[in-house]
């Protein structure tokens, strides 16, 4: 008996030697204007802030690919080249307080501002109308530009969108206090690399750039900055609900989620199925469609770019 | 024409004047929205309410309540033909002092267990017993009470009344969760005692603790306390792999004084007999002993943050010496101490959440057949010998045959102690956990057998096999609602008359019991 444990703990260096994990403790600061996202950025002032995007130019249908929550456009990195190719004009924006863009403390992060903001850039861009594709937080915003009157928006592409799972007034206090400016830069090396593969259906080895990322940036004096648009997006998220107003979404909507969402619903407030939140949002939206992706995560357009890009380039169809 | 100029300036500076940059990019944080300062006193309570129904009861007539230890062991638990029906409540509530005129400079911590039963005595062992109307049987227990000093960023210090786990990781901020499936998973040491304990940052990826227990201090003029010392490390190879050290001596000069109540504590106390250690049979009540521990311990991709295996293991050393002390001038008795435990668990995530995954997990203690008669003692020593209940291995999620922490006053099993009463055991723990609904409603099958690595006179090896199932309902944040239930089957080691405290060998045991648990924030 004692022999075969005793194999057991030696098996484990073994199973160590699968993994190309590593810390990136030791690494060198990754400024923002650094992060290589595949694809080129370019930049301006609009709506009052320095926004960046990526614009793969064209005479195609434009796609507006809006990030999520502390992420930044190369989280499209598997998707932009793919969609570009199918022959749409892809631009993939950074949110003001994330990746190349601005990130002043007087900025009024939140969803209105972000929407007016993205209205603004495809106006400064002369597009006049645009899928919005917006994931998590992205797709908030996206709801948000059509609540909001926004003349640019043709149709939407939500993945796995914040804003339509509800919270309660309480259960919003509680997210708002939980994270903070300083709580975002307080996270260390193994709670973010938790934190990140909680976004997929189950962690694989090439999505260690995350990891690498998301340490080394962390050592930047920009860093406070990001972390304070974090923490006053999700303050946003909770102040400016669309879940409320989801009948009011009049322009053709594809909502889609993965299988194995483990953020929504909010797996610690609520809990529940994912299909079954996005299946009532839809419900409500006078033009929208459901599409369920399996073994699929939150981070979709990482976790499965095929599977997200072929729908995307199905519904424009 | 002035007016026209005019007019147009004003009719293409509007556009102009939208594109201008309200937002300065070099501002200061002080131009944002300002944060709320985190609060001084903070308070998280967690409240546990447990109705049982079973057919174990002690015969005891002082132990109603108060039931620590071994099933079917000195503290007269057993089976009945009847049906026990109780309840019992707990509420545990912390504060956090972090005063700002320290700037962080120093933290308070108080812990409490308030508990209370549903009618019958509390804390039979206590002294405090009681009716259950006008809040009599309402028993306070303190279990932290603690001043953390943080000279720096990468190193504390923990003065007073707290946690005494056998984990690299600081307890006032980690969850019983990680410490049950991490380190020594609380097998050896998960109580609270006295002392000063610095948990430091080695490096990034290195822990370590250091620490000092003062478990008694009987005169405080002479050599006859019991202090414990402890030394962990524990380093990431990589991300996914944990390697720990630990390195342990625990110095008793007690000589059996001191301790829980009437039962003492110490290697020749009956503290040993209701906590299912070894009551090791000494030639003189009087003793000195040194004990080590030396241990490793590893962990492959816990809670599976990189994929969908998690493995972990450890092997710990418990050697050292006893003399014994006679008073009439005799020779004293040397006895030698060595024995080994090991442990490893491998776990499988194969649905969405931690709780889709199937677990296998196994455990080696080395026993002892004679006890002290050879003047060796090859079995396993845990703190169980020193207080009660302070080894409290229950990661394997079994009810029964091995301790389950979801209890209050009633905590008993066969093998209360990974020693198994000095004859070691190796004992086999299988669950299949499966979220019906995700992180809402979510079930556990569970079978655990366990075999007595020496076996009793007049009884076979065997302690025997349990099933049980387990349903867990998310009501609310934090706020969860269980069903759990067990059935038991004691194996030829309980032949023996001298392995239990009945004269015939124990009905099957069995245990039916809801649950509701609420972590408050």
């Amino acid at each position: 008996m004692t022999r075969l444990y005793l194999s057991l703990i030696l098996i484990l260096p073994m199973i160590a030697g699968c993994s190309s994990a590593r810390f990136y403790y030791d690494a060198a600061p990754l400024p923002f204007e650094d992060i290589d996202y595949s694809f080129s950025m370019q930049s301006a002032t609009v709506n009052g802030s320095v926004i960046a995007w990526h614009d793969s130019g064209g005479e195609g249908e434009v796609l507006l690919l809006v990030h999520g929550l502390a992420s930044n456009a190369g989280f499209w990195r598997y998707n932009v080249a793919d969609l570009t190719a199918a022959g749409f004009r892809v631009i993939a924006v950074d949110l003001p307080g994330y990746g190349k863009s601005g990130k002043s403390f007087s900025t009024p992060y939140g969803m209105k501002y972000y929407a007016e903001t993205l209205d603004a850039l495809l106006k400064h861009l002369n597009v006049g109308k645009a899928t919005v594709v917006g994931h998590s937080m992205g797709g908030q915003i996206a709801m948000t530009m059509v609540l909001d009157g926004s003349s640019h928006v043709k149709r939407l592409i939500l993945l796995s969108p914040a804003g339509i799972e509800r919270f309660k007034d309480g259960e919003g206090r509680w997210m708002k206090g939980a994270v903070t400016p300083e709580f975002v830069m307080a996270t260390d090396e193994a709670a973010i690399r938790a934190n990140l593969a909680s976004n997929f259906s189950c962690w694989r080895d090439e999505l260690e750039w995350m990891v690498e990322e998301r340490v080394r940036m962390a050592k930047v004096p920009e860093f406070e900055r990001f972390a304070y648009a974090v923490s006053r997006c999700v303050a946003a998220m909770i102040d400016e609900p669309v879940w409320k107003d989801l009948e009011k979404l009049t322009v053709p909507i594809l909502v889609v989620g993965g299988e194995n969402d483990n953020l929504i619903p909010n797996p610690y407030l609520h809990g529940g199925y994912t299909a079954d939140v996005f299946r009532d949002g839809v419900a409500r939206m006078p033009d929208a469609r459901l599409e369920m992706v399996s073994h699929a995560g939150h981070m979709l357009q990482i976790d499965k770019p095929e599977v997200i890009n072929r729908l995307i380039i199905n519904n424009m169809r | 024409m002035r007016t026209l100029i005019i007019v147009l300036t004003l009719c293409f500076s509007a556009p102009a004047l939208a594109q201008m940059p309200d937002y300065p990019v070099d501002d200061a944080r002080e131009d944002g929205v300002p944060g709320e300062p985190p609060a001084e006193l903070q308070f998280i309570g967690y409240l546990f309410n447990r109705f049982a129904t079973t057919n174990i009861a002690p015969t005891n007539e002082l132990l109603r309540a108060q039931i620590i230890g071994r099933l079917f062991g000195a503290n007269s638990t057993t089976t009945f033909p009847q049906t026990a029906v109780f309840g019992a409540s707990r509420f545990v509530p912390l504060f956090v002092y972090r005063p700002e005129i320290v700037d962080g400079a120093a933290v308070f911590r108080s812990l409490f267990k308030v508990d209370m039963t549903w009618g019958d005595t509390n804390y039979g062992v206590g002294n405090n017993t009681g009716g259950a109307i006008s809040g009599g049987t309402v028993n306070i227990q303190t279990l932290m009470a603690n001043l953390e000093l943080r000279p720096a960023d990468d190193f504390n210090v923990i003065i007073g009344l707290q946690r005494l786990f056998d984990n690299v990781r600081d307890a006032n901020v980690n969850t019983l969760w990680t410490n049950q499936t991490s380190g020594n998973r609380l097998m050896f040491w998960g109580t609270q005692g006295v002392g000063i304990s610095s948990f430091m940052k080695l490096s990034p990826v290195t822990q370590g603790r250091l620490a000092y227990y003062q478990l008694y201090e009987n005169q405080i003029q002479i050599d006859d306390d019991v202090t414990l010392w402890m030394a962990d490390a524990e380093t990431r190879v990589n991300p996914l792999w944990e390697l720990g050290g630990s390195a342990w001596y625990l110095r008793d000069r007690g000589a059996g004084s001191g301790g829980v109540s009437i039962l003492g504590q110490g290697f020749n106390s009956s503290l040993a007999n209701y906590n299912g250690a070894a009551r090791l049979q000494l030639q003189d009540p009087k003793y000195k002993a040194d004990v080590f521990w030396l241990g490793a311990n590893t962990a492959w991709n816990r809670e599976f943050t990189g994929g969908r295996l998690w493995a972990s293991g450890l092997v710990m050393a418990n050697l050292g010496n006893i003399t014994t002390l006679p008073e009439d001038g005799s020779t004293p008795q040397e006895v030698d101490i060595f024995g080994v435990t090991a442990h490893a668990s491998l776990a499988y995530k194969y649905g969405q959440t931690l709780d889709d995954r199937i677990s296998v997990e196994g455990l080696y203690t080395t026993g002892d057949a004679d006890n002290t008669a050879d003047n060796h003692y090859s079995g396993v020593v845990t703190g169980n010998y020193w207080g009660s209940p302070v080894g409290i291995y229950s990661s394997h999620r079994a009810f029964l045959l091995f301790p389950d922490a979801q209890v209050i006053n009633r905590y008993y099993s066969a093998v209360h102690d990974i020693s198994n009463l000095g004859y070691g055991t190796s004992a086999f723990f299988l669950n299949y956990f499966n979220d019906l609904i995700p992180h809402k409603f979510s079930m556990k099958l569970g079978a655990a057998a366990a075999l007595a690595n020496e076996a009793p006179d007049l009884g076979g090896n065997f302690m025997g096999y349990e099933v049980n199932a387990e349903f867990k309902y998310q009501y609310a944040v934090f706020l969860t609602m269980g069903l759990h239930m067990a059935y038991m089957v004691p194996g030829d080691f309980y032949d023996s008359p001298f392995v239990r405290n009945s004269e015939q060998r124990p009905n099957d045991p069995w245990i039916v019991f809801a649950t509701i648990a609420w972590m408050m924030f």
